[in-house]
């Protein structure tokens, strides 16, 4: 195949991916997957399944992470350009769309009990997100403990979020080593 | 000058942002409130990023860039929660291997995990006290009376939670359902 052609697939696969699955960076992975990996035949399963981890150990969007190593991966520099265009520019420009009339929109009479309403519901779907990441990562007590000493130092102590995480993250990697040390296996 | 406040602000958020989407909302909540957004227009936020398809951080970024620093704010902010990646990916693409066997970075994912969920959780709290009771802090919540404006958000936002957590109910309808049943609670 040649360069411009592989270009050219990757920002499509990214753009349609971005532009019809709702619900986050995660929710896009499956589907871009089966087009990659399984109509264009860009990677084998393997080698994508090992960007989508790395995608996600390391920070910021996870799925502009992947493209950007799916991007590279299929064709350098260019891919990953291509890749990461096509995952981003849909969620900017409807986005921008959508808040220049969020903007015009008066809030005021019925409409404001209507923004009442919306917002009420959409702080349920935060603690939902919660709920559903701590069943699939809170399954000892250690984890327990990760989890409720961020929440109170936010919470109670207006601690920055994001030196929270980071800072369970320099903790785990304390706590593991000693532990292992002292018992190895 | 607020220009480069936003850009620095969803520059930091993406260098520190672990943990995913919602993780990252957490940040991003934070920091707007110092750009100066309201409780509410976060919580707004919150329920675009419902119904517009795409990432997180991404809807986030033009959300806030463009509340206060309007299209060029959209744009900084938005090209500053994306350079992280390129750097990154740049960087770790030829140690993949490495990373993924490395028992350091084991533990650091470990622990990671877990703190996301609290992040989210105090996310979910901080939103609760704003949009329910019109507060911004336990201190306030303790010293306010508590009038019967609150009674029709906290139920909806009970309302919503079992009925998504529970039966697991489409968020973008329920978000829908609860505007128009305040558009007529308006007139009653």
């Amino acid at each position: 195949m040649d360069k411009k052609n592989i270009d050219w697939i990757l920002f499509k696969v990214f753009l349609i991916a971005g532009t019809f699955t709702f619900a986050g960076g995660l929710a896009m992975l499956p589907v871009i997957e089966k087009d990659i990996v399984k109509k264009y035949k860009l990677m084998s399963r393997e080698a994508f399944l090992d960007d989508a981890i790395m995608a996600q150990t390391i920070p910021g969007v996870v799925a502009l992470n992947c493209a950007c190593f799916v991007g590279k991966k299929c064709n350098g520099m260019r891919g990953m350009l291509a890749a990461s265009l096509g995952s981003i520019l849909p969620a900017f420009f409807l986005m921008l769309i959508a808040t220049i009339l969020y903007d015009y929109i008066p809030q005021e009479g019925p409409l404001q009990m209507a923004f009442v309403g919306v917002r009420a519901a959409s702080v349920a779907f935060v603690l939902a997100a919660a709920i559903t990441l701590g069943k699939h990562n809170l399954k000892n007590m250690y984890a327990w403990c990760i989890m409720l000493c961020s929440f109170l130092l936010i919470v109670l102590f207006n601690i920055q979020a994001p030196f929270v995480i980071v800072g369970a993250g320099i903790f785990g990697v304390f706590y593991f080593s000693l532990l292992n040390k002292r018992r190895p296996s | 000058m607020i220009l480069v406040s936003i850009f620095l602000a969803f520059l930091k958020i993406g260098f520190l942002g672990f943990g995913g989407g919602y993780a990252m909302l957490t940040m991003i909540l934070d920091e707007s409130l110092n750009l100066g957004l309201s409780l509410s227009q976060f919580a707004d936020l919150n329920a675009l990023d419902m119904l517009i398809p795409g990432p997180i951080a991404i809807n986030a970024a033009t959300y806030v860039g463009y509340l206060s620093g309007d299209i060029t704010g959209a744009m900084l902010a938005t090209i500053a929660v994306c350079i992280p990646s390129f750097v990154l990916v740049s960087l770790f693409h030829y140690f993949s291997k490495y990373i993924q066997k490395n028992k350091k970075i084991q533990y650091f994912m470990e622990s990671i995990k877990p703190s996301a969920v609290g992040l989210i959780a105090s996310a979910a709290f901080t939103l609760a006290l704003g949009v329910i009771f019109d507060v911004q802090s336990i201190n306030e919540l303790l010293n306010t009376t508590i009038s019967t404006t609150i009674i029709f958000p906290a139920i909806v936002f009970i309302a919503c939670a079992i009925a998504n957590i529970k039966f697991d109910i489409n968020p973008i309808f329920l978000t829908l359902f609860a505007g128009v049943i305040g558009y007529f609670i308006y007139y009653i």
